[in-house]
């Protein structure tokens, strides 16, 4: 049997993590309340920069953050409630001696937390927006596609819109990997400011359509793919020498 | 087969062992026995590849056990002290997710054992007893019908029937040739069960024998008077239990906590008796 990578080995290990989903039913609930919480958190932002609570681009700005700034902010959780016992020296074991390679293990970690759990948080959360604009509740008078925007995108804001997407659930991965509270804490203190700063960032340079920033999100760009292919490295190095 | 060679190991600046060597040929079911914190739980971590060493290997059947490698994790199972309920709900869910990865699983074993248990396969864990979800545990555990079992106190938490049914089917899974390690305080629950005997001490080996290879060097001696040359005496209904050197090769009938208590008193001496 290949040691590093068995393809069949490796579909295995992934339906094994999507069965161990399936059962929390939680994830169904807190996709629904961040659901909630989420429209709020964008009406702050639309207040804060003086615009109407129901402007029609206030809710193009919304919408496409919610297909961005939403999955960023639950994947990484996500990825600590899937995956609770890779740090735990206890629980550990049964995600230690699952008979797959630490590849087989590490890419399956990083498809569910950056694909697959973020899909369902995405589904669900435009299955409620939908919800929303079905029953014409609040500024949901029309469904998401109804809107006339021009819905092309500096490239550089969607290159960057991408990798920001992945990195803080990349390092949430590799943050799972240390045992350490204090750089725990530090780790997410430091996600918690940076998702604040790069949605609202994503957010004003959205509702501006300004190509003026470009060699500035290029290089930002450039850091963040820079951190992301770190964070991912490591985390694998760390998977290695893991024990239980 | 199990080879651990010159291996130290340490948690930080506490060392667990020293240079130790320790075989485990197929087919036995060994007692590793030791007092609290000499490293049993460590030793069992260490051959199925939570643990790597500090210097030394641990090698089984030639893979090197802290790489993990998936062929290697096939053919051998943990199960812990502490009672680690899976993500699943169930046992029968728990074992259905478990056995594409081994293809040595039957169902029908796990079944007959969850029966032998009394314990219902799909009913959810959390709704069981402390003892009910081990029997569980020890059911998918053994139906898994891996090569090497590693057992730390498996029968902590049972009832006395299950005691006697866990001894049963042990012998049982031995007899197809596996390889079982049992770490236990609770030497009369296995004490007809485990052959060779493996006894830890801090950082050395100080016993790793089989049954007739005791017998055969110690003595023990029921109902006697207590002896002033034993290396271990117990008062005992009847009369005193000593454990002697066996300078005239009597046949008697190995207590194990005698021999524990035997061996942890007299290092040298029992070194020097097995020639370790």
């Amino acid at each position: 049997m290949q040691s590093t990578f068995n393809l069949r080995r490796f579909g295995l290990l992934l339906r094994y993590d999507l069965h161990r989903c399936h059962p929390r039913y939680g994830e169904v609930g807190r996709t629904i309340i961040s659901g909630i919480m989420f429209p709020t958190l964008m009406m702050l932002v639309q207040l804060l920069m003086g615009g109407e609570l129901y402007e029609g681009s206030a809710m193009v700005v919304y919408r496409l953050c919610l297909a961005v700034g939403y999955p960023i902010g639950m994947a990484a959780i996500q990825h600590f409630q899937l995956y609770p016992q890779v740090a735990k020296p206890g629980k550990g074991i049964y995600f230690a001696l699952l008979p797959a390679s630490k590849s087989e293990k590490y890419l399956s970690m990083l498809l569910m937390t950056l694909v697959v759990m973020p899909a369902i948080t995405i589904l669900g959360a435009l299955a409620l927006d939908t919800l929303l604009a079905l029953f014409h509740v609040g500024p949901w008078q029309e469904f998401f596609w109804q809107h006339e925007v021009d819905w092309t995108i500096n490239p550089w804001i969607a290159a960057n819109m991408a990798v920001a997407a992945a990195l803080p659930a990349v390092v949430a991965i590799w943050i799972n990997t240390i045992r350490s509270k204090w750089i725990t804490l530090l780790a997410f203190l430091a996600w918690l400011l940076w998702l604040v700063v790069s949605v609202a960032s994503m957010v004003a340079l959205l509702r501006w359509h300004t190509n003026k920033f470009d060699t500035l999100l290029g290089i930002a760009f450039g850091i963040q793919l820079l951190a992301l292919v770190a964070a991912i490295v490591f985390g694998r190095r760390r998977m290695d020498r893991m024990t239980y | 087969m199990i080879e651990i060679r010159n291996l130290d190991f340490s948690y930080k600046k506490t060392p667990v062992f020293s240079g130790i060597n320790l075989s485990f040929p197929e087919g036995s079911i060994y007692g590793l026995l030791g007092e609290n914190g000499v490293g049993k739980t460590t030793l069992l971590k260490l051959i199925c590849g939570l643990q790597r060493p500090t210097v030394g290997t641990c090698i089984l059947d030639g893979q090197t056990c802290h790489d993990r490698l998936p062929s290697m994790l096939q053919r051998i199972v943990f199960l812990p002290d502490e009672v680690l309920l899976p993500d699943m709900a169930t046992p029968q869910r728990y074992v259905d997710e478990l056995a594409p990865f081994y293809p040595t699983f039957s169902q029908g074993t796990f079944l007959h054992l969850m029966q032998e248990f009394e314990v219902e396969p799909d009913r959810k864990f959390r709704e069981m007893s402390f003892g009910q979800q081990k029997k569980s545990l020890i059911a998918a555990t053994l139906g898994l019908g891996t090569d090497y079992i590693l057992l730390d106190e498996p029968t902590n938490g049972l009832d006395i029937p299950s005691k006697a049914q866990f001894r049963t089917i042990l012998s049982n899974c031995a007899g197809e040739g596996r390889t079982i390690i049992i770490s236990t305080h609770q030497v009369r629950d296995v004490e007809n069960l485990i052959d060779p005997i493996v006894i830890l001490s801090n950082n050395a080996v100080l016993l790793n024998a089989p049954v007739d290879r005791i017998t055969e060097k110690l003595l023990f001696e029921y109902g006697g008077e207590q002896r002033p040359d034993a290396l271990y005496s117990e008062m005992q209904p009847g009369g005193y239990l000593n454990v002697l050197p066996n300078t005239s090769g009597e046949e008697s009938k190995l207590n194990i906590e005698a021999l524990f208590n035997a061996v942890l008193r007299n290092k040298n001496t029992i070194k020097e008796l097995f020639k370790m």
